[in-house]
């Protein structure tokens, strides 16, 4: 072994607190300021600041209804990260993807923040003020209730599931909302939207224009969130964020537009796009991300739990699969794999069940590009 | 679920342990053996081989901390299949740069008889890192630990890649000195 080799494996033996400690970026310090006065007000105004900001997420919000399960799902973030860097960091959202699937795209003043810690780690439930809709039916000065699974922890600092900023009081945001499973409400019965993954969430910034919440955080991008990435993350204008809201809200809603019906059991479905390109690429040995969702005997889509199972049984022989049940990444109940074409062709699907292959998360529309080579991981 | 109870889940022998280590630090450690061998295939199979030997290794063993412990092994499987690979000219580019950079931190040793101890030369280490600043043993760690590219390290500090590089040379520097001065044999 080389000096080098060798002083690399003993480098890997330092005590464990300077590994965790490299796993968060460290934040900036406060430059030493000369002049005591102005550092005993500094420290005042801090003093207060911090006091304030604490109260705010320390104070419960007791309109929000909690449903009996939260809504939330964790390991959406797991899932995410596990097609492996390679994949993932060549798979990008794009924004029509992210027009098509929001109920609702606001600008918004963030008013009030709330915090609550459950089993699966805290959430927060934001209320904001509506400046301007880009989608969708509210009117400017309404109030929008949105959670995000994120929050502060007693010491105040940050936890956040893709390590995307947290909404503060004061910020102005442009938001990608959808409907939560759980159908939370506040008490007077108004929607509780969430973000759309932190990958619908835009703050606006000195500059006049709003900057996506990846590459605005304090915190490095994880690996949880690269296979999260937004084509084209630019900081944009508003007049901007609505070109690209018009010019993505023609595009169809559903993700089996092309079908006029579901898969029911024993019926294998896969979108044109797809299909073509899989008979294209019979005689290669190559890997791809792709998407697909399970019906039950009669066309309806499986439950979670039901979807789940299925999970479960297809990883259980061996194939490459995940699920991300609710909020991030892709739709509810939808199954991600990593397939080789001949894991495809024999794939062993369940005979009660229909399957539909879906989008592949990929540059251009939507489906995988048939130029796009970069996407192949050959084998 | 925190770390203590997957430790009991080990400790129990439940076989759960193994899934719920994977949930909670697969991604992180795949990230660590993808940087060294930059392969993802290969990066997964040193997560699996690492979660078998955190299988086999707790109980007797109980890690203080756990993610390390598991980081730790992963990293060490990870720089054994490095080694294979490079035998057969193959194996990760950034691993090769930072072997490349580690060697500037060694002096020409070859008046000396004998290497020191690995524990000499960790507990050497350990104190130089007590020595540098946060953002400094920051940027060491993510080079020479994780094997971050510069790139990675500039755009997580939001620095120049210049200025990392800058800084890095100045900590293997000093760590040059250290090694030199406390008789390090490596």
């Amino acid at each position: 072994m080389s000096q080098a080799a060798r002083l690399c494996r003993l480098i890997g033996e330092i005590d464990d607190s300077y590994i965790t400690a490299a796993v968060d970026v460290p934040k900036p310090k406060m430059l030493w300021l000369k002049i005591t006065a102005v550092a005993a007000c500094a420290a005042l105004v801090i003093g207060i600041v911090h006091v304030s900001v604490v109260s705010d997420f320390n104070t419960a919000c007791d309109s929000i209804v909690y449903p009996s399960e939260t809504p939330m799902d964790i390991s959406g973030s797991f899932v995410a990260a596990q097609f492996g860097e390679q994949l993932a960091s060549k798979t990008y959202i794009n924004y029509s993807q992210l027009v098509s699937r929001a109920t609702l795209i606001i600008c918004a003043d963030v008013e009030n923040i709330y915090q609550k810690e459950t089993d699966q780690g805290y959430v927060i439930y934001a209320e904001m003020r509506v400046v301007e809709t880009l989608k969708g039916d509210t009117q400017s000065g309404s109030t929008v209730y949105v959670q995000d699974n994120a929050g502060r922890d007693k010491r105040g600092q940050t936890v956040s599931l893709y390590d995307d900023p947290l909404f503060e009081k004061g910020n102005r945001v442009l938001l990608f909302l959808y409907i939560p499973q759980g159908d939370i409400t506040t008490e007077d019965g108004q929607q509780l939207y969430a973000v759309w993954g932190s990958v619908g969430k835009f703050f606006y910034d000195k500059d006049g224009k709003y900057h996506w919440s990846m590459l605005y955080s304090d915190r490095y991008l994880t690996e949880s969130t690269i296979s999260m990435m937004l084509r084209d993350p630019k900081p944009k204008t508003l007049e901007e964020m609505k070109q690209l809201v018009d010019n993505a809200i023609d595009v169809t809603q559903s993700p089996f537009a092309s079908f006029s019906r579901s898969p029911r059991g024993g019926e294998v479905f896969y979108r044109p796009h797809y299909s073509g390109f899989l008979e294209e690429l019979q005689t290669k040995h190559s890997q791809f991300l792709i998407s697909f969702y399970v019906y039950d005997q009669d066309g309806v889509p499986l439950s979670c739990d039901k979807t789940k199972e299925e999970c479960v049984r297809l990883a259980s022989l061996g194939y490459h699969i995940y699920q991300k049940p609710s909020t991030q990444y892709q739709c509810d109940h939808e199954i991600v794999g990593v397939f080789t074409i001949d894991e495809l062709n024999s794939l062993e699907f369940c005979e009660n069940y229909g399957y539909c292959f879906g989008d592949i998360w990929n540059s251009g529309n939507d489906f995988i590009s048939k130029m796009d080579e970069s996407l192949r991981i050959e084998g | 679920m925190e770390d203590r109870d997957i430790i009991k889940l080990y400790t129990a022998r439940s076989e759960t342990a193994i899934t719920e280590t994977n949930i909670k630090y697969g991604t992180y450690c795949r990230s660590i053996a993808f940087h060294i061998l930059g392969n993802s295939e290969d990066a997964d199979e040193c997560v699996n081989e690492a979660l078998w030997n955190v299988w086999n290794s707790v109980p007797p063993q109980i890690p203080r901390d756990f993610r390390a412990y598991f980081a730790k092994i992963t990293r060490n499987i990870s720089l054994n299949r490095l080694e294979k690979q490079r035998a057969q000219k193959r194996g990760g580019k950034e691993m090769e740069l930072v072997f490349e950079e580690l060697s500037n931190c060694i002096s020409d040793q070859s008046n000396f008889q004998s290497i020191s101890d690995d524990i000499v030369i960790r507990e050497t280490l350990n104190r130089f890192l007590k020595t540098l600043s946060e953002k400094e043993r920051w940027m060491f760690v993510r080079r020479y630990w994780y094997a971050d590219s510069v790139g990675d390290i500039a755009r997580k500090l939001r620095m120049s890649e210049n200025h990392v590089r800058v800084v890095l040379h100045r900590v293997r520097r000093k760590l040059k000195t250290v090694l030199e001065k406390e008789g390090v044999v490596i």
